[in-house]
């Protein structure tokens, strides 16, 4: 059977990188590699090196600035987030990322138990082996939990699955205990109108975490897409 | 990372990404700048990066993350820029990606119709070639979810082919 060169290999060859065996013998897979060489000359001489160089260190640079001019403003926001019980609302399906104090929002709270001490906990929190969690929420109309959580090692675990929640406020029928283990893990809560695809959920946390290890980050940085209402939460323990 | 080993990259694997991108976001502006987001990633990801990965692989990760970010802003905001910037056949990608620019701008066509998700898994099996094990690696996601959605993407692929694109 004739394989012939994937894109990426017909792009590093033409490059300038070494050429398989399958190149010299093939003349359609030398043409596209000496076509796609001329196209990319073509491409850096309209888009020199330096040029890009200097774009990029220029996004960079403002970036940082950005950064660095903000931490007065997350810190007060944090602040505000802390003292407000650190509720985290659900985005309703299909709408730009916001917080929703009315309407038909589902709000969500996790609380931590250490000793003889409860807090509400927030975004990024350490957390310690040991420390009990549980959930509170409030919900418009009747759902279904689905429970799962992800760290910093890619592992899925089910927490929860199926449980009907009631309409109102009540608590998640279920609480976890922490464990040794040194890392990051985000908390996904479901709620789930109809019956719950726990597979694509499970696809959705494995991409979001993908995702954000490519731009650099991790835990903190997962952006989810998912089609039910949901809450996240993640916590770290050093 | 330092502006030597920022350009030698860029000239290494910043015509492939151009055309990634161009793929995915189908106008030559945002390709570009496209571009240059990927790099300027990859300078703030650098200190984090693993000298025995494959550059080239890892900078493909960061354009398939960022195009299919957009794609997702696009379909939430739905406004176009300028019209003359859209890509059609014979324009960017030929001047660009001969002699596979008629199987791009298909593919552009194609994935301009996918969720984002779906995007992504186009531009491996078609762009890059992957067969459906090294999908299955790549993505994480099972053989048998992989063979599901490639399933589907073929049908709106042969759709596409039967349906003659606007304006021609």
């Amino acid at each position: 059977m004739t394989t012939h060169l994937s894109g990426p290999e017909l792009e590093r060859v033409s490059a300038g990188g070494e050429p398989p065996p399958h190149a010299a013998a093939c003349d359609d897979c030398a043409a596209r590699v000496a076509a796609i060489a001329d196209a990319r000359a073509g491409y850096l001489a309209a888009h020199p090196p330096d040029e890009l160089v200097r774009a990029v260190r220029a996004r960079v640079d403002r970036r940082r600035r950005a950064r660095f001019g903000s931490r007065g403003t997350v810190a007060v926001g944090l602040a505000c987030a802390l003292a407000a019980g650190a509720l985290l609302f659900v985005r309703p399906r299909g709408e730009a990322p916001a917080i929703r104090t009315r309407g038909p929002a589902i709000a969500f709270t996790t609380y931590v138990r250490r000793g003889g001490e409860t807090f509400a906990a927030s975004d990024g929190q350490a957390l310690r082996p040991g420390d009990r969690l549980s959930f509170a929420y409030a919900a418009p109309d009747a759902r279904r939990l689905l429970l799962l959580g992800i760290d910093d090692s890619g592992t899925i675990s089910r927490y929860a699955a199926g449980a009907a929640l009631a309409a109102g406020r009540g608590q998640l029928p279920v609480g976890l205990r922490l464990d040794a283990r040194r890392g990051e893990e985000r908390l996904v809560a479901v709620f789930a109108r109809g019956d719950q695809d726990e597979d694509a959920v499970r696809e959705a946390l494995a991409d979001a975490l993908a995702a954000a290890r490519a731009g650099g980050g991790g835990i903190g940085d997962m952006h989810l897409e998912l089609s039910d209402d949901h809450a996240t939460i993640w916590f770290r323990k050093p | 990372m330092g502006d030597r080993e920022l350009a030698a990259l860029y000239e290494r694997c910043g015509f492939a990404l151009y055309r990634r991108c161009l793929a995915y976001l189908g106008s030559e502006s945002e390709a570009q700048d496209a571009v240059q987001e990927v790099f300027a990633r990859a300078v703030e990801a650098a200190p984090r990066y693993r000298p025995e990965a494959d550059p080239a692989a890892w900078l493909r990760q960061i354009a398939d993350h960022l195009c299919i970010d957009l794609l997702r802003r696009r379909r939430r905001n739905p406004v176009r820029g300028d019209a003359s910037d859209e890509v059609r056949a014979g324009d960017a990608l030929d001047r660009f990606t001969a002699p596979s620019g008629e199987h791009l701008v298909l593919a552009h066509r194609l994935i301009a119709s996918l969720e984002p998700e779906a995007a992504r898994l186009a531009v491996l099996y078609f762009l890059d070639g992957m067969t459906q094990e090294e999908l299955a690696v790549e993505t994480g996601l099972s053989r048998r979810t992989i063979g599901k959605r490639l399933q589907a993407i073929v049908s709106a692929a042969h759709t596409l082919i039967a349906t003659p694109e606007p304006g021609t």
